[in-house]
């Protein structure tokens, strides 16, 4: 009976056994199939990671930008400003730059228009103190007497012209005509006076002769111009005799010519004295005699 | 004390050196995470700008990071972007872009196949297909490279749900990879 009980325990014992031993083979089946598992996990994270860490394209400014931009926030200690910059460096800056550039181009192109229109005006036109303003520029900005005669002497053509387009459309010739012509004769003049002898000479005679020749053109025109404008006209023709006649005087006495015009002071080189042909009128007396 | 640190403390003085080695070391990997996000160039380049912004006013703040730095930017980088897509009030659908395939490896686009017999297309479109947590744990594990702890950090989560997360990802994927194949 002893023999029996312990016999059985015995088969117990073995059967718990081989049971754990079962136990520990699927355990170990668990295990192989657990890492296999971990290793295909594994083998997909590197598959995943390869995929995901693919290189990206760079920026247009290769992040020079965004530094830029922190580096503004780090210096102004604010965004506001930095903002302003990160856009006006993207943005606003090539569109401004545009806008300056456009507006630059429409404003020469302005210019150029307003500026042939004015050399075209004559007095009573809009754009005509425009080109009284360029010619002051251009004679202030001339060097030299000598280029300072040419200019002058060419104004005065310009004023003959004007002149010429005055009478014809029949309107007044206004008295800012007559005075540019008066400034621009004395203007001639104390230039020519400023150059050495020699020069001094063949400049006033070329501002004789070419005076001479506006007079050519001016002449003829009082007989053709309307009553209203032959006070002006005759002002104008008087202007440009005198001019000539004061050239001409000039190469007569040169030392008096610079002595007067070089000092600034004209009124002492005056045109003589017309000199009556005849006396003072008499009283005429009848004689009941006769 | 590690040379990040050094270059907090420095760049909180306002030291434009240390600002710049800041930038430098991890603007090119803030850029990228903000490009795969996006797929837009310009603006990841104008996001990048404003996470080192964030940065360095946090920085002005006292704030610190807890795990490391580079989770803290990429922690930033994460919050610029809800910011982003708030203020826009566009939800991207899928977490890559499609212009992200043209940047694939070459063997990835060109129909190259992995030991296992699926090719790497097949398998971005199986990330795209993941819910976006599931993607966004796996850009930043293995597109970013950083650690399940640093994860957790940028997402607010504890470490064991980015596991948790990463290890269910991984499961779908081979699913889905399997099923393909």
């Amino acid at each position: 009976m002893r023999v029996g009980i312990w016999e059985s325990l015995r088969q117990w014992i073995d059967s718990l056994l081989e049971h754990i031993m079962t136990l520990g083979h699927l355990d170990l089946v668990i295990s192989t199939s657990k890492e296999a598992e971990l290793q295909s996990l594994k083998h997909l994270e590197g598959a995943v990671s390869r995929v995901l860490r693919a290189p990206v394209p760079r920026p247009p400014t290769g992040l020079a930008r965004p530094r830029q931009y922190l580096f503004a926030v780090n210096v102004y200690r604010t965004r506001v400003l930095a903002t302003e910059m990160r856009a006006g460096v993207r943005d606003r800056w090539p569109r401004l730059a545009l806008a300056i550039a456009l507006a630059g181009v429409a404003l020469v192109g302005v210019g150029a228009h307003v500026v042939m229109a004015a050399r075209q005006s004559i007095p009573g036109q809009p754009l005509y103190f425009v080109k009284r303003h360029i010619e002051r520029i251009q004679y202030s900005g001339a060097e030299g007497p000598d280029v300072r005669v040419a200019l002058g002497l060419a104004f005065l053509g310009e004023r003959v012209a004007e002149v010429q387009a005055l009478v014809a459309r029949e309107d007044p010739i206004e008295i800012d005509v007559v005075v540019a012509a008066q400034q621009y004769s004395v203007q001639v003049l104390q230039s020519a006076a400023q150059l050495p002898q020699s020069q001094m000479l063949t400049s006033l005679d070329y501002i004789a002769l070419q005076t001479a020749h506006y007079l050519e053109v001016l002449e003829p025109l009082e007989d053709m111009a309307a009553p209203s404008n032959s006070r002006g006209l005759a002002q104008i023709v008087a202007t440009y005799r005198r001019l000539e006649m004061l050239a001409c005087l000039a190469q007569q006495d040169p030392q008096a010519f610079r002595v007067a015009y070089a000092a600034g002071r004209p009124e002492l080189f005056l045109l003589p004295q017309a000199q009556p042909l005849l006396g003072p009128p008499r009283e005429v007396t009848i004689s009941t005699r006769y | 004390m590690t040379s990040e640190r050094e270059w907090v403390a420095r760049a909180r003085q306002g030291d434009g050196d240390a600002i710049a080695s800041l930038y430098d070391e991890y603007a090119d990997r803030i850029y990228g995470y903000l490009y795969r996000r996006l797929g837009d160039a310009q603006l990841a380049e104008d996001l990048t700008g404003d996470v080192f912004v964030r940065m360095l006013e946090a920085i002005r703040k006292g704030q610190f990071w807890k795990v490391s730095f580079r989770a803290w930017l990429y922690r930033i980088a994460h919050n610029v972007l809800v910011d982003y897509f708030r203020g826009k009030r566009e939800q991207r659908e899928f977490l890559l872009d499609e212009r992200v395939v043209g940047a694939l490896p070459a063997d990835a686009t060109s129909g190259g196949t992995n030991p296992d017999g699926w090719t790497y297309e097949l398998l971005r479109e199986a990330i795209r297909e993941l819910p976006q947590l599931q993607q966004l744990v796996l850009l930043l594990r293995f597109g970013e490279g950083l650690k399940a702890r640093e994860v957790a950090e940028v997402l607010s989560k504890s470490v064991g749900a980015v596991e948790a997360l990463q290890h269910r990802a991984l499961v779908n994927l081979r699913k889905r990879m399997e099923e393909q194949t």
